[in-house]
C-alpha cells in the first residue's frame, strides 16, 4: 500500500499501521492538505485565481481586471478605439465626429487623432498673361512673352528671364495640362497659328489654327494639352499669322498656364 | 538655324521674298523664319549664306499694315458711335 497520495505526495495512514497512531496520522495528513493549500486561502468577491509559479498549487488571488487582459472598461462610447500612450500601456481614444479621419499625431498622449479629411489639395501650377500687347511680324513664328503671373506656386516661370517660359520646376516631374489662349488684334486676312514647343521643339498635334470671321478683335485661340515633363523641361507658345502686316497678340484675354496632375 | 538681329519692321514674308531673290534657299514652312522670347530673329537657312542673309536682313524694312478698323472705328470715323447705332434702330 502506498504511502503517499497520488498526486501530492501527502502522507497517509498505512493498514498496519497501529490504531492509537492514527488520530497523529489524520492530523499530519490534514496539516499537508491544509499547507498545501494555503495559496487558496482568502480572496475577496470577483477575484480569480492566478498562478504565481509552475509549483503545484502556487496559486494567488488576484483582481479579475488583471494587467494582461484588456477590459471593457476601456471604452466607453460608440466608435472609441483602443490605442497605447506606452509599451504595454493600452488606452481609449475616444470616437471622433462625423467625416473625421484617424490621423498620426505624435504630440498626442496616443500617438493618433482624429482630424478633418483634407479636403483642398495643393496647387501647383502657375498662370501667366501679358503685361502689354505683342505684335508679330507677318509671316513669323513668334514666341509669345508672358510679362506677369496671375499666380506661380512653385517658380514655374520668371518675369525677367526667357518669359516665354513655362519650365518644370525641381521635385515635379510628371504629367501636365497646359492650357493657354491667344486673342489677335481684328483683322480677317489669312490664317492664325499657335502650337506648343517643348525646349525648342514644336510638339506634333498641338498646331491650331483659324481662319477669322470678323475683324472686331475678338478672334480668341484656345488649347489644353496634357504632357508628361520632366524637370527643366520647358514650354512656350509660338503663333504667326498672314495678315501681311504686324498684327497684336492682345494682352487682355491671352494668358499660358501650366497644371501639375501628378506623377 | 541661323541667327541675326530681328529688324524693327520684320515682313516674314517679304524678307522670305528677299532672301530667294539673293538665291538663298529657304521654305515656306512657318518656323523658316522665328523670333524667340529674347526677341532674336532665327531664319532656316544654309550656314554658307548666313553673310550674305545678314546683309539683306540689315537692310529689310518691312510692311506693318495697320489692323483692319474696327465696327466701332467704322462708326466713329462718320461721327457715330455704337450707342447712337443701337438709339437709331430702337434697341437700347
Amino acid at each position: 500500500m502506498a504511502t503517499t497520495t497520488t498526486n501530492y505526495g501527502w502522507d497517509i495512514p498505512q493498514s498496519t499501521d497501529l490504531v492509537k497512531d492514527g488520530a497523529t496520522a489524520i492530523a499530519t495528513l490534514g496539516q499537508d492538505i491544509d499547507t498545501s493549500f494555503v495559496g487558496l486561502k482568502g480572496g475577496t468577491t470577483g477575484q480569480v485565481l492566478s498562478k504565481t509559479s509552475n509549483t503545484d498549487l502556487a496559486f494567488t488571488w488576484v483582481a479579475q481586471d488583471d494587467s494582461n487582459a484588456i477590459q471593457n472598461a476601456i471604452v466607453d462610447a460608440k466608435g472609441d478605439l483602443i490605442s497605447a500612450t506606452a509599451n504595454d500601456t493600452p488606452a481609449r481614444l475616444a470616437v471622433g465626429t462625423d467625416g473625421q479621419v484617424l490621423t498620426v499625431d505624435s504630440t498626442t498622449a496616443t500617438g493618433l487623432k482624429w482630424a478633418a479629411a483634407s479636403s483642398t489639395p495643393t496647387f501647383v501650377g502657375c498662370q501667366l498673361y501679358m503685361s502689354s500687347n505683342q505684335s508679330i511680324a507677318n509671316s513669323t513664328n513668334t514666341t509669345l512673352l508672358w510679362g506677369a503671373e496671375y499666380f506661380d506656386s512653385n517658380g514655374f516661370h520668371s518675369t525677367t528671364t526667357n518669359t516665354g517660359r513655362i519650365t518644370i520646376p525641381t521635385g515635379k516631374a510628371g504629367y501636365y495640362l497646359l492650357t493657354g489662349a491667344v486673342r489677335w488684334s481684328g483683322n480677317t486676312s489669312q490664317r492664325r497659328n499657335m502650337s506648343l514647343s517643348k525646349n525648342g521643339t514644336y510638339i506634333a498635334g498641338t498646331d491650331w489654327m483659324e481662319n477669322p470671321s470678323t475683324n472686331e478683335g475678338y478672334l480668341i485661340q484656345t488649347f489644353a494639352f496634357m504632357v508628361n515633363a520632366a524637370v527643366a523641361d520647358y514650354y512656350v507658345i509660338n503663333v504667326s499669322q498672314g495678315s501681311g502686316g504686324a498684327l497684336d497678340v492682345i494682352a487682355d484675354s491671352s494668358y499660358f498656364g501650366a497644371i501639375y496632375l501628378g506623377a | 538655324m541661323v541667327k541675326f538681329q530681328k529688324p524693327v519692321n520684320l515682313n516674314g514674308q517679304e524678307l522670305r521674298d528677299e532672301l530667294r531673290a539673293q538665291g538663298i534657299a529657304i521654305s515656306d514652312k512657318r518656323s523658316a523664319i522665328s523670333v524667340d522670347e529674347n526677341g532674336d530673329l532665327f531664319l532656316e537657312i544654309n550656314q554658307k549664306d548666313e553673310s550674305k542673309a545678314a546683309g539683306i536682313v540689315a537692310n529689310h524694312n518691312g510692311t506693318t499694315m495697320p489692323p483692319e478698323p474696327t465696327l466701332a472705328d467704322k462708326l466713329l470715323s462718320v461721327g457715330v458711335n455704337i450707342d447712337d447705332l443701337k438709339s437709331a434702330l430702337g434697341l437700347s
